[in-house]
């Protein structure tokens, strides 16, 4: 039993991607040069955020025209539910 | 005879548009042939000198005409004469179409890619510099843009000698030190609250709004860009079988000039000595080493060095030369002749003499409140202003106060030395008020 149980647990787990984790998401000077040669509408940001029930932050990246969306809709969001 | 000269003189026409149809040797004669481009440009700059601006400008305008004709509308020779319209236009302070002539500038130059990618270097350098002017005007509201437009192109002419010669290829050197100096002018912008982008699509004229970053998070971004970048040249020099480890014990002397300027002393203090030893390992004389390092010199250079010699002669013995290139950043210097405006050349200026401090941290301890190790000039004497003016002597030690200078070394410590002199060129658009009476 223990062993099936074991088992099981082994097979749920995710097994974090091996190497640096700065790796992960592109240099500051990496993300400026992918920048120069982009559109507008196509550059990337990166930044700190604190994910939700943490206070370490993690560094993400995301399209410039994604942050705008998303804060467009939050905006109207919270329009809606103050009107 | 007579009859028969003036018959000839009228058939000559004739025979001459035959002989060109016919595929003769004669060459092809254009009727813009006559005003050759480079005349007007020639004409063209005889009117900047006379501040005529507004002429030099159709004078240009024409001459790039004349440019496309004789050798085509992608024609390289036209860059010659656009150079000195955007001048023209940027000495009126026609900011709109001076972005257009630049825009062309770009597109003309980016056609140049496929047929001579040296020549599109060459000329990515020269709107590089043209940017740059654009940026240092104190009058331009739009001053930062054009620093940003600068700092792209260095980036787009970095990815493009990837794509063509390698990405360790030593042409990257300078364009990489050139995203490193675009960084320290924009920690040194002075008006800036924070780094906001704006932009347009080709499709949608609205504007399109970069992310609006705090000063201090775009101070360490700068810092850490410069840093990435000054690590990268050391690692092409180090690896460039063109290139020596004497130029990756040089490139180490940026990096560590690099830490200084954002206060990392003790990490810049450790790549000095590690430089330093480097050079000495090499077998260079520890007399030529104590000149090297005994000469201060205000950072960030202008230009990177990459072998000794070149680095010794740059480092005159007489007083050293700061030239300030703009009041928009203050504490640089002018990056190159070529970005020079067009106003009258440094009439204002100021020999000080001064001795290199190095000041311990245990000295600085002030009200409980931590100094880091710091490095300055002290025993500052102003020892002649030009025009002689008792504001151009506050005004100087003011802004000396912003320079940051090379520290010297002796045997890799910092150690107290003087005097050096300093001839201080105030920026040509610094308004003084400097009374006329002295």
């Amino acid at each position: 039993m223990p062993f099936l149980l074991l088992l099981a647990w082994q097979a749920c787990t995710v097994s974090r991607p091996e190497g640096n984790s700065a790796k992960f998401t592109p240099t500051d000077a990496e993300v400026e040069q992918y920048n120069a040669r982009v559109a507008p509408e196509e550059r990337i940001v990166c930044r700190l955020e604190k994910p939700v029930g943490t206070y370490i932050s993690k560094r993400v990246c995301r399209l410039q025209a994604d942050v705008d969306a998303t804060s467009t809709l939050h905006r109207q969001q919270l329009r809606r539910v103050l009107n | 005879m007579l009859r028969l000269l003036i018959f000839s003189l009228l058939s000559w026409p004739a025979s001459y548009s035959l002989a060109q149809e016919a595929g003769s040797p004669f060459p092809y004669r254009s009727a813009y042939e006559e005003m050759r481009s480079e005349q007007l440009i020639a004409q063209g700059l005889l009117q900047m000198e006379a501040r005529d601006y507004s002429n030099a400008e159709k004078t240009f305008l024409d001459a790039v005409q004349i440019a496309k004709v004789n050798y085509g509308l992608r024609a390289p020779q036209q860059r010659a004469a656009l150079v000195h319209v955007i001048e023209a236009q940027l000495a009126q302070e026609k900011w709109q179409l001076a972005s257009n002539q630049i825009s062309y500038f770009e597109w003309l130059n980016n056609e140049i890619y496929l047929r001579d990618f040296y020549d599109y270097l060459r000329g990515t350098k020269q709107l590089s510099e043209l940017l740059y002017r654009a940026s240092a005007d104190a009058g331009n509201s739009n001053s930062t843009r054009y620093l940003i437009l600068a700092k792209n192109l260095s980036w787009r002419a970095i990815s493009s000698i990837e794509a063509t010669l390698g990405e360790t290829d030593i042409e990257l050197v300078p364009w990489l030190y050139d995203v490193a100096l675009a960084h320290y002018y924009q920690v040194s912008l002075i008006k800036r609250r924070s780094l906001l982008s704006k932009d347009t699509t080709q499709s949608d004229p609205t504007e399109f709004h970069g992310w609006t970053m705090a000063k201090s998070e775009s101070l360490r971004i700068s810092y850490r860009i410069g840093r990435d970048v000054l690590s990268r040249i050391q690692q092409i020099v180090s690896s460039s079988e063109d290139s020596s480890a004497e130029a990756s014990a040089l490139a180490m002397l940026y990096q560590a000039d690099w830490e200084l300027l954002f206060s990392h002393e003790v990490a810049a203090m450790a790549l000095y000595r590690e430089a330093s030893l480097q050079l000495s390992e090499l077998g260079v004389a520890s007399e030529r080493l104590d000149l090297l390092f005994g000469r201060p010199r205000v950072l960030p250079d202008s230009v990177i060095y990459t072998r000794l010699d070149e680095l010794e002669a740059a480092l005159v013995a007489g007083p050293i030369e700061f030239r300030a290139w703009t009041p928009n950043y203050p504490g640089a210097q002018l990056p190159s002749a070529n970005v020079a405006g067009t106003d009258a050349p440094w009439p204002t200026s100021a020999l000080i003499e001064f001795t290199m401090v190095p000041m311990p941290a245990i000295e600085l301890q002030n009200n409980r409140r931590f100094i880091k190790l710091g490095f300055g000039l002290g025993n500052i004497e102003v020892i002649q202003t030009t025009p002689p003016d008792m504001i151009l002597d506050d005004e100087v030690r003011y802004q000396i106060s912003l320079l940051q200078l090379r520290p010297t070394l002796k045997n890799s410590s910092p150690v107290e030395m003087g005097k050096f002199q300093l001839h201080y060129y105030f920026a040509p658009q610094q308004n003084l008020s400097i009374n006329e009476e002295g």
